[in-house]
């Protein structure tokens, strides 16, 4: 126990290390892009040409394949910009500031796709393009929450105040995520309920299920793979002065 | 699968928007990150 806790702490101050993390990312990005490209071709294939069509949607049901896996990244993300901000603020760890940095432009874009695709999914199957239900505001919702992120870190000049500025907008926005989920159980909305469900039978078909599946695998591994290079702009930025990362540059890493 | 597009113009767009977002996510710091590297080398060469 005493052995998994200490490599546990090892690891925790490693990962506050840029010179680790840049070096250690440099190895992690040609096999994870490779099989994020690989599980996303997979995915897609599979659910907009080999899937069942819809017995009353038709075709037009296969955008569930980009909506739902980029609604999905897009909370999970904001959720680990959260627990990033607990830990900026708990333990002044100055990579959980650059994290929410990094990752708050991919959380914001993931969800402009999920709120996109959604309203082009809606205007054929709802007749409208958008309504104020539940679901579509509190999603919005954490649309501004990405943005007024970005736009307070930008707002700084100096990086300690723009991280713990962020990190407790961060953790207020947490608020939203429960909103979001529960949305369609607290109120009565246009947007259906989830159809995956963890504890109970799912509603979608096998058939439609395990392509959705795949595709929401493909895309968390892609928000890894984006995460990491932004980590790593975010690093060279930073540290751009520093020895180590101009040894880094002069061996081209 | 031209069939399949062209009676989904709905399907075509979200399509190109998920590829161009994916795109832009993965482009975007390696063009960032490329110009700082740049701009070092051209700094310790001067």
């Amino acid at each position: 126990m005493n052995k998994i806790l200490g490599s546990i702490t090892l690891f925790y101050h490693k990962l506050g290390s840029y010179p680790w993390f840049y070096s250690i990312s440099s190895k992690l990005l040609p096999i994870s892009t490779f099989l994020a490209f690989m599980i996303f071709l997979l995915g897609i294939v599979w659910g907009i040409f080999y899937s069942p069509s819809d017995v009353t949607q038709g075709e037009i049901y296969r955008i569930i394949y980009m909506h739902v896996p980029a609604a999905s990244v897009a909370q999970s993300i904001y959720f680990s910009l959260a627990i990033a901000g607990f830990v900026y603020l708990v333990w002044k760890m100055k990579m959980a500031g650059l994290f929410i940095k990094a990752m708050a432009p991919i959380g914001a874009s993931f969800t402009i796709l999920a709120l996109v695709s959604g309203a082009i999914w809606g205007q054929p199957t709802w007749g409208t393009w958008w309504v104020w239900d539940a679901r579509l505001t509190s999603t919005l919702v954490l649309l501004l929450f990405y943005l007024a992120i970005i736009g307070l870190y930008s707002s700084f000049d100096n990086k300690k105040t723009a991280d713990q500025a962020v990190s407790i907008l961060a953790m207020v926005g947490a608020v939203n995520l429960p909103i979001i989920k529960k949305s369609v159980d607290w109120w009565n909305t246009l947007h259906q309920p989830s159809s995956i469900r963890i504890f109970e039978e799912s509603t979608i078909s096998s058939e439609m299920l395990y392509p959705l599946l795949i595709c929401i695998l493909s895309f968390y591994l892609m928000v890894f793979v984006f995460g990491l290079m932004a980590m790593r702009t975010e690093i060279a930025k930073r540290e751009m002065t520093k020895d180590w990362f101009k040894k880094m540059v002069k061996k081209n890493d | 699968m031209i069939e399949l597009f062209s009676e989904n113009f709905h399907l075509l767009s979200v399509c190109f928007l998920t590829i161009i977002i994916l795109l832009f996510n993965y482009i975007w710091p390696l063009i960032k990150l490329n110009k700082i590297k740049k701009n070092l080398k051209k700094i310790e060469t001067t």
